[in-house]
């Protein structure tokens, strides 16, 4: 019986002290077999190494991501080819000034991949905590209360996992995204909305169920003896209870969300573009997979990179997700 | 058991009807409509055109047809709730109810959105089925020879395929095979013309990539379960028993790890069918899932609201295949709801 | 136990079909794909390589229209293709029905199957076709066709001028409703039968009747016109004047045209075979009057460009048409690269101002922003030399066009003073300006971003973009209220006569005039010179002076004529290239191609 090390600091509670041992070694525990797992650690270490890229784009960035006019575009040319391509048109061989060439509006492709670092990670890790408020709030009361209302949230969940979810996305695109609404951080708002707004289900099923086999247990029935409010124990009995599953959850809803943004973006209806020079959220890998696979024939390497890029970000999200899961799961 | 799939089949009628709600108030929202075009068209013809399917009627409720009728002495209830539901969105429903889902705007009015969906679906279906095939006889096998030979090579090969096989969107794979094939193999793009008419050569790549997912959901599934159920007292008890490997293996290992599997196919079949338009997009397969995309951009209300019904209705049944097959196996279920 | 068997068996019994079926299918399919089969080499997704910016033409295809299963089984693609010429089209056509179909897909199948009256030639000459001969009376407020004797359909049935009069009428029906109705509405009642209400059974009668065409005998037909129209014999070789047969329209109700059975035509090739998405072929018409050298035409569709471009590179197909992110890839490759062929096509895009809101409400600003294009540069770079820079409205090849227009040329300096003049003075002075665009095409952005950038860098002016599925810029600017501020759009030639350029697009009384807020008397008293005189010569002057008049006043700031490009097997001969082609080269006269082997 694992409570948390929220409760750790207050000794005074009822029913706390003796279990302070096994909560203590159960998160010390999981953190020692999540280090074993290498993969996982691989993953961690990626995703580490991806926010400093992201936090450090400008500084990393050989050029400015966004695209040139005028001379400069001359210079560059649209859809040069990546620098150890080599080409009979002599401005469209490859330079080591433009590692992976440029895009069909003269942008250096590496400058812009470094640059689109920064959206995969904030439409990873914000919808994840949207779609855990929404979907924690909504399993804890519907399965504490129980009754009519748990079986209405259960039906309205059953609606939710009915939705076509990409349709429901495209639909939802294309209904609001003209709206000031819809513009809101280049169009990131929206994103986050809607992907929060079906996967949410997902993760209120995850906690009822938790909830109701809690329900059940002696602590829960001791707290309630001892006159503990519902809205107390709820907070500082069940939820604790239901971090593991919760934290598992979460590191499998970032790669969904992240891949949701490049399917949006690659059918064209993604983030909206900025042409700011101070903006820092110039363009995402999606959208470079969207151009790229328009310019396959002529520039390969924009579709490569974004898609490569997409690829690593998600494994290494998704063998994170596996080691956490076993390392919370003592059974393994 | 007939009563509880009576309940779980009717608790599908109202999910489908919210999810209608949902996309024709989204779609509403969108301010294009699908007379919108490039180059003007005659105000006189859109007024025509929209009073054939239909646009010209209030979106939700009818209340001025009430009006009119009741002006005209219509006392009958049934009427007067008929003009009342003589709404684009009253119509719609009450039409789909018996199985029209109306005409579609691309053609014109020429074509239903029910016919294009018999026509088309059976693709997407064929395509959805090889995947689910494919990931079944791929996946199951990775799965087992991963946990009898756990810690092996072939162990580790069955989990970085599953790890790959989850975690990498199949548009990008599919984006990067294709990439691959006229690159390296120089494969030639056009098909013979009922290339996609029935089961083809065509099918094996888009259905390779669209299966990988659920392929690799299997072998981790598989893997899991076979090595819970290794760790079983009945098998300890059939080794201590002298029974051979291979029968305890067959007889006993694989039929009880199976039994999940078997409960996520309902699901991942329904999900592979009605999952497959980016990569129909992607490998040009002219199936429903190319057709709704394509619908989402030119406005096609009818062929938008039919197939996302039509999908809903896929999900949904595949979510009901679970309940029963779970109540099936096991009687528990079937007693509490 | 026993129930969990039972369920892992029905389970059984539902995959092992699927098996089956896979494993018999396989060995059927064509021996072409061996290697390994698959179809995209990826590419394009969703957008048609002619989408551009929005123009207010017909460029944007929407997705493609189901259409009914082929009723003959389909013949295989050709491999070998003898003296069938195998063109590659983008995407397959909705609706291809003289009175219904609108886009240029749609209307190059049926101007292969159909003629009207008369016909563009290799010069974009209005010719004779079915009809050898016109006559207008003295105002031009009355055109009298006579027909070629002896006109027969494919089929050998004879073609007489009631086949024209019903395609005029089913044209301006109320009950058709065709996109391009309008076109005709210059013929008297035709507007009036447009809006009739198909119900209303008097006056719809009434109002069919009162439709100014007829056919006195069965080689002449007479069109009554609602205003002088000098141009209309030009109207009278579009699309809308195609004569159908009417018995096979009304014996195949809404969807008679997915039969080829039923698509008997007048032009010089026929329907032979439709097969949705993929293929359309045709045979050549043996009955036509000017028999074609070709034995057939087989439109292929092929909607990724990398898909086609592989097709073209393996033999499947005659002429392919890239997509502009193609072009760099077509010109590295030196075999390709010599066979590609690019001309001007028939259509001016530039930046439209809406003129009714601030900051476009001031002229000098409008000038500015027109002084800050870099379009060579935009042509060249951007658009990997897809187009042309221009800087007048009517197109070069079509009758009207200015060679001489050399006002808002690329000039940093004059766009400076042009707005340092303005009643806002400085940059910092402007509203919010924002550009609309359409999404689709995945190269729009960056466009779209380089002409932003283009007024940040030159004028110091912050664009903001908005880009929107295609559909919503079209609603957008059909509606005064919401048209843009600032976007790309233009126009692509109905029929190569100024007042299809000039009329109908800056008349004070057009909608796209009105929905931009621009009107010139001045102009307008010129187009009314243009578009009612009979002496051709002032017309094409009184057009050119109305279009100095528009250039000056900047409604819009012309950009680019985008070009018609394709690759073509050095087999083919005998196209005749003209501005009007845009879905293969000499589509107006395809009698002449020919294929040497």
């Amino acid at each position: 019986m694992a409570t948390t090390s929220s409760e750790m600091s207050r000794p005074g509670q009822p029913g706390v002290e003796e279990f302070q041992r096994p909560v203590r070694s159960l998160w010390s525990d999981a953190w020692g077999r999540l280090r074993r797992n290498k993969l996982a650690m691989i993953g961690l270490f990626y995703i580490f190494f991806l926010s400093l890229v992201a936090i450090a784009a400008p500084v990393l960035a050989p050029h400015s991501p966004a695209r040139p006019i005028g001379a400069e575009l001359r210079e560059r040319g649209a859809y040069r080819q990546a620098a150890w391509v080599e080409s009979n048109n002599e401005k469209k061989t490859g330079l080591w000034t433009y590692p992976l060439g440029t895009d069909s509006g003269g942008g250096d492709v590496l400058s812009r991949l470094i640059y689109g670092t920064r959206v995969s990670l904030v439409v990873g890790f914000i919808p994840m905590i949207f779609t855990l408020l929404i979907g924690v709030t909504m399993g804890l009361v519907s399965g504490y209360a129980g009754g009519a209302l748990d079986s209405w949230m259960m039906r309205f969940t059953d609606v939710v996992f009915a939705l076509p979810d990409i349709l429901f996305f495209i639909i939802v695109q294309t209904a609001f995204g003209k709206t000031t609404f819809g513009r809101t951080f280049n169009g990131l708002l929206l994103i986050f909305v809607s992907f929060s707004v079906v996967s949410w289900a997902g993760v209120a099923r995850l906690v009822r169920g938790q909830v109701l086999s809690l329900k059940e247990k002696e602590f829960v029935e001791a707290a309630h003896a001892v006159g503990v409010k519902n809205n107390k124990i709820l907070t500082r009995h069940i939820l604790p209870n239901t971090l593991a599953p919760i934290i598992v959850a979460a590191a499998f809803i970032v790669p969904g969300a992240i891949v949701t943004e490049a399917v949006l973006s690659f059918l064209g209806i993604g983030i909206q573009p900025n042409t700011s020079p101070t903006n820092p959220f110039p363009t995402s890998w999606g959208q470079m997979i969207f151009e790229g696979k328009s310019g396959i024939d002529s520039q390969p390497w924009i579709l490569i990179s974004s898609a490569i890029a997409i690829a690593s970000i998600t494994i290494a999200f998704v063998a994170l997700g596996d080691g956490l899961r076993d390392a919370l799961d003592p059974r393994n | 058991m007939i009563g509880f799939l009576i309940r779980r089949i009717l608790a599908v009628i109202p999910v489908l009807f919210v999810v209608a709600f949902i996309t024709f108030f989204l779609m509403k929202q969108a301010k294009g409509g699908p007379f919108d075009q490039e180059k003007e068209v005659n105000p006189a013809t859109v007024k025509t055109l929209n009073a054939r399917f239909g646009l010209d009627k209030p979106t939700w409720i009818n209340t001025t047809a009430v009006s009119r009728a009741s002006d005209q002495g219509v006392a009958n209830p049934l009427t007067l709730t008929r003009a009342f539901l003589d709404s684009q969105f009253g119509n719609y429903i009450i039409n789909a109810v018996q199985g029209d889902l109306g005409p579609t705007y691309s053609s014109k009015g020429t074509e239903n959105v029910q016919d294009v969906i018999k026509r088309k679906f059976p693709i997407s279906l064929r395509l959805g089925l090889l995947a689910a095939a494919l990931a079944v006889l791929v996946g199951l096998p990775l799965g087992i020879l991963g946990a009898l030979k756990q810690n092996t090579i072939f162990d580790y090969i069955s989990l970085i395929v599953a790890t790959i096989g989850t975690s990498v969107p199949t548009f990008v794979t599919g984006l990067l095979l294709t990439l691959f094939l006229s690159r390296v193999f120089g494969v030639k793009p056009i098909k013979p013309i009922d290339a996609w008419d029935g089961y083809s050569t065509a099918y094996i790549a888009p259905a390779c990539i669209l299966g990988l997912n659920t392929m690799a959901y299997i072998t981790r599934l598989t893997r899991s379960s076979m090595l819970e159920v290794k760790r079983q007292d009945y098998i300890r008890t059939a080794r201590a028993k002298g029974m051979g490997d291979r029968v305890v293996i067959t007889r006993h290992m694989l039929r009880n790890s199976m039994i999940p599997v078997v409960t996520i196919l309902g699901p991942a079949v329904a999900g592979l069918v009605t999952g497959s338009f980016i990569i129909e997009n992607i490998f040009r397969v002219p199936g429903i899932g190319d057709e709704f995309v394509g619908s989402i951009g030119s406005r096609d209300y009818s062929m938008i609201m039919g197939a996302t019904l039509f999908f809903a209705l896929l999900v949904a049944l595949g979510n009901l295949t679970v309940d029963v097959v779970y109540g099936f196996l096991d009687p528990r279920i079937r007693s509490k709801s | 136990m026993r129930k969990r068997m039972i369920a892992l068996f029905a389970l059984l019994v539902l995959i092992l079909p699927v098996l089956a079926a896979c494993g018999a299918a396989t060995p059927t399919t064509a021996p072409a794909a061996t290697t390994a089969p698959t179809a995209a080499t990826g590419g394009e997704a969703t957008a048609p390589p002619v989408a551009d910016a929005p123009t207010t033409a017909p460029t944007d295809v929407p997705a493609a229209a189901p259409t009914d299963a082929p009723a003959d089984p389909p013949t295989a693609a050709p491999t070998s293709a003898g003296n069938v010429l195998r063109i590659h089209q983008v995407a397959y056509p909705d609706v291809f029905d003289p009175q219904k179909s609108s886009y240029s897909g749609e209307i190059v199948l049926l101007s292969q199957n159909y003629e009207g009256l008369t016909r563009l030639d290799e010069n974009l000459e209005t010719v004779p076709a079915a009809a050898e001969s016109w006559e207008y009376n003295a105002d031009a407020t009355v055109i009298t066709f006579t027909l070629r004797p002896d006109l027969k359909y494919s089929d050998g049935s004879p073609l007489t001028a009631e086949n024209f009069v019903y395609a005029a009428q089913r044209n301006c029906d109320s009950a058709t409703a065709g996109e391009y109705q309008s076109i005709l509405f210059d013929l008297a009642g035709c507007a009036d039968f447009a809006s009739s209400v198909v119900t209303d059974t008097a006056a719809y009668d009434a109002a069919k009747a009162g439709l100014g065409v007829s056919a006195p005998d069965a080689n002449t037909v007479v069109m009554q016109m609602a205003q002088p129209a000098p141009y209309f014999h030009t109207v009278a070789s579009l699309w809308v004047m195609y004569p159908a047969k009417q018995e096979m329209i009304e014996k195949g109700g809404e969807t008679w045209w997915q039969d080829p059975e039923a698509q008997i035509g007048n032009g010089p090739f026929q329907f032979s075979s439709i097969v949705e998405d993929q293929q359309i072929d045709f045979v050549r018409n043996d009955n036509y009057w000017n028999p074609a050298k070709l034995d057939g035409l087989s439109f292929i569709y092929i909607d990724d460009s990398s898909v086609a471009l592989e097709a073209y590179k393996s033999g499947q197909l005659d002429i392919f048409s890239p997509d502009p992110s193609q072009i760099p890839a077509v010109q590295e490759d030196a075999e390709l690269a010599s066979l590609y062929v690019a001309y001007e096509g028939a259509n001016t895009t530039g930046l439209q101002f809406n003129t009714k809101l601030a900051p476009f409400d001031d002229l000098k600003v409008r000038e500015a922003f027109a002084y800050a294009l870099d379009r060579e540069t935009y042509c060249e770079v951007i658009r990997n030399a897809d187009c042309l820079q221009t800087l007048t409205w009517i197109p070069k090849g079509i009758p009207g066009y200015d060679a001489d227009e050399t006002r808002f040329a690329f000039d940093e300096a004059a766009a400076k003073a042009a707005l340092a003049e303005s009643s806002y003075g400085s940059a910092d002075a402007l509203p919010e300006i924002t550009m609309m665009y359409a999404t689709n095409d995945p190269a729009n952005q960056a466009r779209h971003e380089f002409v932003a950038n283009t007024f940040r860098d030159v004028l110091g002016v912050e664009v903001t973009l908005q880009g929107l599925p295609s559909k919503d810029v079209s609603a957008a600017k059909k509606d005064n209220a919401t048209y843009p501020q600032l976007s790309l759009g233009g126009w692509i030639g109905d029929y190569p006569d100024p007042q299809n350029w000039v009329s109908v697009f800056w008349n004070s009384n057009a909608t796209f005039a009105q929905r931009q807020g621009y009107g010139n008397p001045a102009a307008d008293e010129l187009m009314k010179v243009g578009d009612t005189s009979t002496d051709q010569a002032a017309r094409i002057a009184a057009y050119q002076e109305a279009q100095k008049i528009i250039i000056g006043d900047l409604p819009i700031a012309p950009m680019y004529n985008r070009v018609n490009k394709y690759v073509i097997n050095p087999r083919v001969t005998g196209y005749a290239m003209t501005p009007a082609d845009d879905q293969f080269p000499g589509q107006w006269s395809s009698t002449s191609i020919s294929i040497t082997e």
